[in-house]
């Protein structure tokens, strides 16, 4: 614990034994201050009124003043001889306090003297150490310079030592490099020299060999000469047949000119008789198929006219059916319708519509109106238009 | 190996379309440009007794009214069939007529009436449509036009508007003189009207919010000008815009969010945008001139107006976002109150010429002005909802009353039904189902 803390902690204390007294001595006299319950004094008695003597009354007064002033007189003394002894005790008191200092001084004192005593002796017994210290110390020195110098004596000696191992191994290796240069020196003269023989052998050998190669080749030259003579004779014989071939080939050719020339002439003759005939049978046909197409090109025009008009009956019929009221503009719807002869209208299909239910609505009544749409009674042309498409784009 | 798949995909196509001989072709270049013919034959009655009114003559009304139908007249009917077995197709196609419409009206174990309808496609011999319709005992006129919508759409491909309402301001003068202004809505053919705001100041410009639950107006109680907007299935109403000076001519964005109006709180009449969720107001337009009766375009990203900043009143347009306005009209010294129609490409509006004032309708992709009315004093066009009709009212003899023509101007009546004069009406959204 610090020791301010610690103060604090007194003084707590201190304080906490002060306010505890305080509040006890509060206490007690507090209730010392209590006054007693003080009885009602007794209600004033109604006095019976009684003449007494005067004189009696004045002598009766003084008896009562004269024990008064004996009463006081008396309460004096006692108080002086309490302050007597007052005073008494508390001179005593200071005496005594006095002494117990003196005693407590005296003791402090002696207490400092022998320390003191001790502590020179403690000094003392302290420094001869030290001295002893000093001189082990000093030797302990002395000793260790002694072993450096040997240590370094030792060092010297084997370096001198290492120095003179490495000289003799330096000599020894410097003569075993000379003994291998003079070895590898023998070993490549020798090999030399067998090099040289080999040389001469194979010359030799070269020149024999050239030798007999030109006697080859003189024989060879011998024999292409006789073989140049023999080819010589054979290419003339040859040379003579070719002709004779030749000869006879030039015969065959001109035979076959001469039939090729027969055969082609007679081809002509019958490619020329063939179109002939040709020409005039297509002439007639012709003739034939024009008369034909004219007739057909009639009969579809008259059956497109009659389409036709009939077409633009139905538009007008249908037309006049369509009521178009007031709806949006643009509009346009498509309608395949299918009839059966008589122009009665069986189906009305919306291919495209317009968008606007109302108006395909309108266009398919239109129809249904006009039904039956006048259509031709011919069967045949009826067939061309059993099925008819409407493309309603009124203002369109 | 895709590429010849396809390849020979393409090859058996056209041997498959390729017919073996050509097939005629006939082109169908015009017809006759009128009315569907359609039969109407009057509704069964239920066993309870006669109707109030004659449902298949509101139906009748309802189609013929719009130009793109010719109903046959009651007493031309060869037959009176109610049940689909009961039709004799033949007699109908010799007659020409396309489409036949029947019915029975029973009355409903819940309550009020069973109506049940039929539509008949005369020349395929089968049904087009059949519907069964629920109708209160006072609800029957709803349901008949209701039935309009139903063959209207299926006819011409579009949306029937004949169930959807309209509003508009009618003035009487009472025995003592005194004038009474009224905010009416009635159904879109001008019946069955009844009263929504009345007061001894003007009332104006009457606008549906795009949910057609509520209109706003400007009333004149308390002799100066304010904008209310009144709940009309309750009653309840709320002030919209009370600024000093003029608060008039509201018109509601496609989308609800959001009140164009005019106003002259910070000098002279220009037009404003009220964000009906924060109540922020911001400036449109800022002229020295007269900026008023804003519309929308469809998609709400435009707002055309009138304007005399060029010297006469013509119609100008801005981007709903802000910017610089543009002029739009060019033909005639007088062109005001735009509406867009619904399909956002044509602006319907009142144009001024020697022969007074007409409605006339400008496509906006070409510029072409078409005048669709005569005249002399017809003012406040509105669309349909499906841009078929336009309502307006036309100034006669005795006042003004409300007419409406077909978006090409080919069919024009009165509605005539109001006994006083009636202003500025305004064609109500379609309605929920």
């Amino acid at each position: 614990m610090k020791p301010d803390r610690w103060d604090n902690l007194k003084a707590w204390l201190l304080s906490l034994g002060l306010h505890g007294a305080l509040i006890a001595w509060l206490i007690l006299s507090a209730r010392l201050d209590v006054p007693e319950p003080v009885q009602p004094e007794a209600a004033p008695k109604i006095v019976q009124a009684k003449a007494v003597d005067e004189k009696l009354v004045q002598a009766e007064i003084e008896r009562l003043k004269a024990r008064d002033r004996a009463k006081l007189k008396q309460q004096q003394e006692a108080e002086r001889k309490a302050r007597e002894a007052e005073q008494k005790r508390r001179q005593e008191e200071e005496r005594l306090k006095r002494l117990a200092r003196e005693k407590e001084r005296l003791e402090r004192q002696r207490t400092q003297a022998e320390a003191d005593r001790r502590r020179l002796l403690e000094e003392k017994r302290r420094l001869e150490e030290e001295k002893k210290k000093a001189l082990e110390e000093k030797e302990r020195l002395e000793q260790a310079r002694k072993r450096e110098l040997e240590e370094k004596a030792r060092i010297e000696q084997e370096k001198r030592k290492a120095e003179e191992e490495r000289r003799r191994l330096e000599a020894q290796k410097q003569k075993e490099l000379e003994e291998k240069r003079r070895a590898e020196e023998e070993k490549r003269k020798a090999e030399e020299e067998k090099k040289r023989l080999e040389e001469e052998k194979r010359q030799a050998e070269e020149e024999k060999k050239r030798l007999e190669e030109e006697k080859r080749k003189a024989e060879e030259e011998k024999k292409r000469i006789e073989e140049e003579k023999r080819k010589a004779e054979e290419e003339k014989r040859r040379i003579e047949e070719e002709k004779r071939l030749a000869e006879e080939e030039r015969k065959r050719i001109e035979e076959e000119k001469r039939r090729a020339e027969e055969e082609k002439k007679r081809l002509e003759e019958e490619r020329r008789r063939a179109e002939e005939q040709r020409r005039k049978e297509a002439l007639l046909s012709e003739l034939e198929a024009e008369e034909q197409r004219e007739r057909e090109a009639e009969q579809r025009a008259r059956d497109q006219r009659v389409i036709a008009q009939h077409l633009a009956r139905i538009k007008r019929a249908v037309e006049q059916a369509f009521i178009y009221p007031d709806l949006e503009k643009g509009l346009s719807c498509t309608l395949r319708i299918s009839m059966i002869p008589g122009g009665e209208v069986t189906s009305v299909e919306v291919v495209r519509s317009s968008g606007n239910d109302a108006f395909d609505r309108q266009a398919q009544r239109a129809v249904q109106k006009a039904s039956p749409l006048p259509v031709p009674e011919d069967p045949r042309l009826f067939a061309q238009m059993r099925e008819v498409e409407f493309v309603f784009e009124p203002g369109g | 190996m895709e590429a010849r798949i396809r390849v020979w995909l393409l090859f058996l196509l056209m041997l498959a379309t390729a017919p073996a001989h050509a097939v005629l072709t006939v082109r169908i270049t015009q017809g006759v440009e009128s009315a569907l013919p359609i039969a109407i034959v009057p509704f069964a009655a239920p066993p309870s007794g006669p109707l109030p009114l004659e449902l298949a003559e509101v139906v009748m009304s309802d189609l013929a009214g719009t130009g793109r139908f010719a109903p046959m007249a009651v007493e031309d009917l060869p037959a009176r069939p109610h049940d689909f077995e009961a039709i004799n197709f033949a007699d109908w196609r010799l007659l020409g007529m396309e489409n036949l419409l029947i019915g029975r009206i029973e009355d409903s174990p819940t309550g009020g009436y069973e109506v049940q309808f039929r539509l008949v496609d005369v020349y395929k011999g089968s049904q087009l449509l059949g519907y069964r319709v629920h109708a209160g005992r006072g609800d029957l006129r709803l349901a008949a036009h209701r039935i309009s919508d139903m063959v209207y759409e299926k006819l011409t491909g579009e949306r029937g508007a004949f169930s959807t309402r309209i509003a508009y301001v009618e003035v009487i003068r009472d025995a003592g003189g005194q004038k009474r202004h009224m905010l009416k809505i009635a159904d879109s053919d001008g019946a069955n009207d009844r009263v929504l705001v009345e007061s001894p100041e003007p009332l104006l410009s009457p606008a549906w919010t795009p949910d057609g639950e509520k209109i706003a107006y400007v009333s004149f109680e308390g002799r100066k000008s304010a904008i209310y907007l009144q709940e009309l299935r309750s009653g309840q109403r709320r002030k919209l815009a009370d600024y000093p000076g003029l608060n008039s001519a509201p018109a509601f964005s496609p989308d609800g969010r959001y009140l164009a109006m005019t106003l002259s709180k910070d000098g002279n009449p220009d037009i404003y945008l009220l964000n009906l969720d924060s109540g922020r107001l911001q400036r449109m337009t800022s002229n020295p001139a007269i900026d008023t009766e804003p519309a929308w375009s469809p998609d709400g990203h435009t707002l055309a107006f009138t304007s005399d900043r060029g010297g006469s009143p013509q119609i100008y347009k801005v981007d709903a976002l802000g910017g610089r306005p543009q002029r739009v009209s060019f033909k005639g010294g007088y062109n005001a109150r735009p509406r867009y129609a619904p399909d956002g490409r044509h602006l319907a509006m009142v144009h001024g010429g020697p022969r007074g004032y007409q409605i006339a309708v400008l496509d906006l992709e070409s510029g072409e002005l078409t005048t669709l009315t005569d005249g002399p004093l017809d003012e406040s066009p509105s669309y349909a909802p499906n841009g078929s009709m336009i309502i307006y009212a036309t100034g006669g003899t005795g006042g003004s009353e409300l007419a409406a023509v077909s978006a090409d101007g080919r069919v024009r009546k009165r509605l005539g039904l109001q006994e006083g004069e009636v202003r500025e009406p305004a064609w109500g959204p379609f309605r929920r189902p």
